[in-house]
């Protein structure tokens, strides 16, 4: 009997304490608002000016392109606990399309800029019988590489954040100011960077880069490769071929190449640099220090990089 | 006492006939002006309820009734839809909080209501078995819909088709169940939510098929990059995760159709601010449900106070026709009395006699008609559903 009393006693003192630890850990959590966003850049603008009043959602998986991620319905049921989802727009959440998700809940970063929108082609279009000519995408959506977009989207993401956390109005006030001191001073360092290449054709990689070379006068002419992967015949032909047409000897690429590749390039006298979209976490460092990176290797023609 | 209960029943079973006319008649005097009663005031509860817990409504101009009754009790409607794009401004517009929907197909007879997050948060709708809805081809039921259909979460709806015979017409969507609602003894519970893009595709705007470039004998054509695709390409009926990337809308969503918005502003100038900007908009309107049920309660009573004045003139008529039974009766038992009068009965005994039979009488005549009206109560939204239609 005495030794039930006690197991009972332990019991319950064991869910208290369990209970009061649930409890402690809902709180550190839930106080929180719960905030998405859609891609790296945009995750680093909220992390900087709210990291420490919100909570943040990062659910896409190392290396992964979130213009790409296709999510779970636990994925969902975590977006549908948010409290704000901030979008890059331009087609690129995707996602949404087949998502149950409170649009009163989201913010489109690009909504005040759709019409300088760029729209890529329409390969892969069909219909069906007489039905309309449709495709699925068309729009180009780097936004972030003109940094003059990126720091309207920061206007966006500021607004949005100071509806969220009405009391922390004059701190993040003061963040997104000093933010876009910075963005406005990189913005202008690409633009001088970019003189340079005034009588220069480039190469792309992919086609990411529209945006970037709108805003920096760039004339970039893009393929369909992959860093981590040595293209095919038919992709080192067609390179063959744009560099000849373009008189283009200098590539942009996403990410570094591998050394198969860069040595093929070498051979084909093609010079190269990384410009990163940035479209998820870097393993070093934070956004600020990809667009620098991606500044110097722009300056120095990607020689010392 | 138990003696005259004895006699008393005895007598009732004897004359089973009579009894039976009597009890019918006691109870229509009892049921019929409590049930008027009844069902008048659940139907001013629930319509003001529903109508009061929603602000605001915007939609297409024409009859407000139409449009209320469309968004609130999920009734057909002859009014124009309104496009999507209007839920951006709603939501631009920062005033409150917009919920679009969107009401075309039935399934088994329900109606399908596409439908925002939104939409559950602001009605306190939670789901009390399985989950709720993540994506493109599910659906929560409403709890009597499940109960009714025997539906459980897991369970596929198919659709019901708009007319089998238009080949050109949508194709039945199957639509997978992922959760039953808590019962909200409203008319919530009578309706199966999805997506309002779910909602659109059950519609034929949107859909999802093989892939053309991949599939052998699929293309009828192709121009300018632009694959044409013959009658052979197969369409999705259902959608799973495996496909639901494949299912597309041809157009812009932002003109695609919204049977109205529920507004539920932020503040009380807010909510001013939007009615006065839709109050003058030649193709939409807003109105304020409370106000429009109102009206409608307005014939309600109208219609209660005629049916007083008939229930009135036909509780006194059958009144009489009772007490005019009962005198008769007495009379009629003349004989009778008299023996028990000779078997030492005293005269009072037949009058407490009779007056046990009629209280017999009475107490199985309310008891049907509370059982009645329990009966009624149950049915109070099948009975709602008839006024409103």
């Amino acid at each position: 009997m005495k030794s039930n009393f006690f197991v009972l006693f332990f019991l319950t003192l064991s869910s208290l304490l369990q209970a009061a630890g649930g409890q402690d850990s809902s709180e550190s959590t839930g106080g929180k608002p719960l905030v998405f966003t859609a891609n790296y850049p945009l995750y680093y603008l909220c992390l900087s000016y709210a990291g420490d009043s919100v909570e943040m959602i990062w659910p896409f998986d190392e290396g992964e392109d979130p213009a790409f991620w296709e999510p779970e319905d636990e994925d969902i049921r975590i977006l549908q606990g948010a409290d704000l989802l901030i979008l890059n727009g331009a087609g690129y959440d995707k996602w949404l399309e087949y998502s149950f998700i409170d649009t009163g809940k989201t913010v489109d970063s690009s909504r005040r800029f759709r019409d300088t929108f760029i729209e890529t082609d329409r390969s892969g279009s069909h219909s069906h019988g007489g039905g309309d000519i449709h495709d699925h995408g068309g729009t180009a959506f780097t936004l972030w590489l003109d940094l003059s977009q990126y720091s309207r989207q920061a206007e966006e993401v500021h607004k949005a954040l100071v509806k969220l956390l009405p009391r922390d109005e004059e701190t993040l006030k003061e963040r997104h100011r000093v933010m876009s001191d910075r963005i406005e001073a990189l913005d202008r360092d690409f633009r001088a960077a970019a003189e340079q290449y005034e009588d220069t054709p480039l190469l792309g990689s992919h086609p990411v880069y529209q945006y970037f070379a709108r805003a920096y006068n760039l004339e970039i002419h893009s393929l369909l490769l992959e860093p981590d992967v040595y293209p095919s015949e038919k992709d080192w032909k067609d390179l063959a071929q744009m560099k000849a047409l373009y008189g283009a000897d200098l590539m942009i690429w996403e990410g570094e190449p591998l050394p198969e590749t860069r040595s093929t390039l070498e051979e084909m006298g093609i010079g190269w640099f990384v410009i990163s979209p940035g479209f998820n976490m870097p393993e070093e460092g934070d956004f600020m220090g990809l667009l620098e990176k991606n500044l110097r290797a722009l300056k120095n023609r990607g020689t010392g990089q | 006492m138990r003696n005259l209960l004895f006699l008393a029943v005895r007598y009732l079973r004897f004359h089973r006939f009579r009894t039976v006319i009597l009890l019918l008649t006691l109870t229509s005097l009892l049921y019929l002006p409590l049930a008027v009663i009844l069902i008048t005031d659940i139907s001013q509860q629930s319509l003001t309820l529903r109508a009061e817990s929603t602000p605001v409504i915007i939609g297409s101009r024409g009859s407000d009734l139409d449009l209320v009754m469309n968004a609130l009790y999920f009734q057909p409607s002859q009014l124009r839809t309104v496009p999507y794009s209007l839920l951006d401004e709603l939501n631009h517009e920062e005033r409150g909080r917009p919920v679009p929907f969107f009401l075309g197909d039935t399934a088994r007879g329900y109606p399908v209501a596409g439908t925002s997050p939104a939409y559950f948060s602001e009605r306190n709708l939670r789901v009390a078995e399985g989950y709720m809805i993540t994506g493109l081809g599910e659906c929560v039921l409403g709890s009597r819909v499940a109960e009714s259909l025997g539906l459980k979460p897991g369970d596929r709806i198919i659709t019901d088709p708009e007319n089998p015979y238009h080949l050109a017409g949508s194709y039945p969507l199957e639509l997978k169940v992922t959760g039953i609602l808590e019962a909200s003894a409203g008319w919530d519970d009578r309706a199966i939510f999805t997506d309002i893009r779910t909602a659109w595709i059950a519609r034929g705007l949107g859909h999802g098929h093989d892939e053309l470039a991949g599939e052998q004998g699929t293309v009828l054509k192709e121009e300018k990059g632009n694959l044409v695709g013959n009658a052979s390409v197969r369409m999705y009926n259902r959608i799973d995760p495996e496909n639901r990337n494949d299912f597309h809308f041809h157009g812009s969503t932002a003109d695609f159709p919204l049977s109205g918005i529920l507004f539920f502003p932020d503040s009380s100038r807010s909510e001013a601010m939007i009615l006065s900007a839709y109050g003058e908009h030649s193709l939409l309107q807003a109105v304020e449900p409370d106000k429009v049920i109102l009206k409608l309660l307005d014939t309600l009573f109208r219609i209660r106070e005629i049916l007083n004045w008939v229930l009135g003139v036909t509780l006194t008529i059958t009144t009489g026709a009772v007490v005019f039974i009962l005198v008769l009766t007495v009379r009629l038992r003349k004989a009778e009395s008299l023996t028990l009068y000779r078997m030492g009965g005293s005269r009072s005994l037949i009058v407490r006699l009779t007056a046990v039979e009629t209280f017999i009488l009475g107490i199985i005549s309310f008891l049907i008609s509370l059982l009645l009206l329990g009966v009624t109560w149950l049915f109070r939204l099948n009975i709602l559903d008839l006024l409103i239609q």
